[in-house]
C-alpha cells in the first residue's frame, strides 16, 4: 500500500495570497497535487491543512474534493514535520503503508506520470529513499519506506524532515526528471514555473569546440515563449556547466544570422552556437 | 558561384569559369594548408562548417561585392573535411573590367569571409595537440 502525505498548513506569507488555492489550469494547487498523487498510484493521500485562519476551510475543502483524507490539526503546526507526524499517526494502523510519498502542497509541476514513475522506481530500489532531481536540484515528492518515515517521530524537536533524509544519505537514489519539481514560495517563483510549463523546447546546434565540449552536435533547452538570446545564454549556462566558458563568449545565430542578446527566439527559430576561437593564427 | 565541398577543389577550372570577354582582369585567391605556424608543425587539418549559414553568408558576400565593385563573374568555394598539407581549402575568383577592382574585391571577400562565415579549422599539431581556429573571431 502506498500513502502520500501533503503537509499544507503553511501560511503562504511570501506569496501574498493563499498559494494552495491559486488555480493552475482551473484547479486549486492543493487539489492538483492530491489528484497527481492519487492518479500516480497513491492509495491514500493525507492532507494536513492549517488549524485555523481564513483559508483553512477552503484548503480542506479543495483537498477533500480531490479525494484526500484531511486531518485538521488541533493547534497550528509550528513546522512542516509536525504536520507530517500528525499524518503518520493517522496512517499507523493496519494495514500500514509500505511507502510514503512526501510532498508539500505547493508544487505546481507535480503530475501523475512523475508519481507513477517514482512508484515504479521504488520497486526497483526496495528500502531506499527516492528523490526526483532536475539539473542537480532535488525536488518533490520524496519516496520514503515506511520503516524510515516513522522515524520522523524520533527527530529532535527543533529539526526538520531534511535531517531524517540526511541521516540516510547512503540510501538515497536520485531520479532525474525533466521538469523542476520545486515548491513555489513567491509570485516570482510561480511566474517562473508558469513560463517553464508553458514555454518551448528549442534545439541549439553546436559546432567546433562547443560540439566537442558537449559531446554532441545539438542540445535541447527549455525557454519561455517567446524568449530572447539573453534567456538562451542563461539557460545554456545553467543547464550545461561544461559549456560555460564557451557559451559566455559564443555568438548565437538565430535563423542563420548573428543575433544580439535582445533578439527574439520563437519555437521555430533555427539556433546555433558559433563558438569563438581557441586562440591561434590570424592567417588563412 | 557559391559552394561548400568535401572534394578537392580544381582551382584552375574555377579561374577559367570566371573569365569573360568583358573582363580585363581575373584575380584568384587560394588558401592552402600550411605546414608551419610559427614553430608549430601541422600534421592534419580539418574544416567544419555550419553549412546553411555559411552558404547564406557567402551569398551575402557575393551580393555586397557586386554592389561595391563592377564584378563580372565571381566564385567562392570552401572545402570542408580533412585536408592534406598544401591542399586548397578556399578559392575566391573575381573578374572585373580592370585589375584594381578585381584585386580589391578579391581581397575584401576573403578577409570578410574569414570574419563572418561560420567555418572552423581544427589544427592537429605534430605534438598531438589539437586546436579549433576561427580566425575572424580571434581576440
Amino acid at each position: 500500500m502506498i500513502a502520500a502525505i501533503v503537509p499544507a498548513a503553511g501560511r503562504s506569507t511570501r506569496m501574498g495570497q493563499p498559494k494552495l488555492l491559486i488555480e493552475i489550469e482551473g484547479t486549486p494547487m492543493i487539489g492538483r497535487v492530491v489528484a497527481a498523487l492519487h492518479d500516480g498510484g497513491a492509495d491514500r493521500v493525507v492532507v494536513v491543512p492549517p488549524a485555523d485562519g481564513p483559508d483553512a476551510a477552503a484548503i480542506a475543502a479543495a483537498a477533500l474534493a480531490a479525494g484526500a483524507e484531511v486531518v485538521v490539526p488541533e493547534v497550528q503546526p509550528a513546522e512542516m514535520r509536525d504536520s507530517v507526524e500528525l499524518a503518520l499517526a493517522v496512517l499507523d494502523v493496519d494495514p500500514r503503508p509500505d511507502l510514503i510519498l512526501l510532498t508539500p502542497g505547493d508544487v505546481p509541476g507535480l503530475h501523475a506520470d512523475l508519481v507513477d514513475r517514482l512508484v515504479g522506481e521504488s520497486a526497483a530500489h526496495p528500502g531506499r529513499i527516492l528523490v526526483p532531481t532536475h539539473e542537480g536540484r532535488r525536488g518533490h515528492p520524496i519516496v520514503l519506506p515506511w520503516e524510515i518515515a516513522v522515524h520522523v517521530r524520533d527527530l529532535p524537536e527543533d529539526v526538520g524532515i531534511n535531517r531524517l533524509v540526511e541521516a540516510h544519505a547512503d540510501q538515497i537514489v536520485e531520479i532525474p526528471v525533466d521538469l523542476e519539481m520545486d515548491d513555489v514560495d513567491t509570485p516570482a517563483d510561480l511566474d517562473r514555473w508558469r513560463s517553464l510549463a508553458t514555454g518551448m523546447t528549442v534545439q541549439v546546434r553546436l559546432f567546433a569546440i562547443a560540439r566537442e565540449k558537449a559531446g554532441r552536435s545539438e542540445i535541447e533547452v527549455n525557454l519561455p515563449d517567446p524568449a530572447t538570446v539573453a534567456d538562451l545564454r542563461r539557460a545554456l549556462a545553467d543547464r550545461f556547466p561544461d559549456l560555460d566558458s564557451v557559451t559566455l563568449g559564443a555568438m548565437i545565430a538565430v535563423d542563420e544570422e548573428y543575433a544580439g542578446d535582445a533578439a527574439i527566439i520563437g519555437p521555430a527559430s533555427r539556433l546555433a552556437m558559433i563558438p569563438p576561437v581557441s586562440g591561434g593564427s590570424d592567417e588563412a | 558561384m557559391i559552394e561548400i565541398t568535401e572534394s578537392a577543389i580544381d582551382h584552375a577550372a574555377i579561374t577559367d569559369r570566371v573569365r569573360s570577354n568583358r573582363a580585363g582582369a581575373v584575380c584568384t585567391f587560394l588558401g592552402t594548408v600550411r605546414e608551419l605556424t610559427g614553430d608549430r608543425r601541422t600534421v592534419a587539418l580539418s574544416y567544419e562548417s555550419y553549412p546553411e549559414m555559411a552558404l547564406r553568408k557567402m551569398a551575402e558576400l557575393e551580393a555586397e561585392a557586386r554592389r561595391r565593385w563592377p564584378v563580372i563573374e565571381l566564385a567562392i568555394l570552401h572545402r570542408i573535411g580533412d585536408l592534406d598539407l598544401g591542399e586548397v581549402s578556399v578559392v575566391v575568383a573575381v573578374s572585373c573590367p580592370h585589375r584594381g577592382d578585381a584585386f580589391d574585391a578579391c581581397r575584401w571577400i576573403i578577409d570578410t569571409l574569414k570574419e563572418v562565415v561560420p567555418i572552423w579549422k581544427q589544427e592537429t599539431w605534430e605534438d598531438g595537440g589539437t586546436e579549433w581556429i576561427h580566425p575572424g573571431l580571434a581576440p
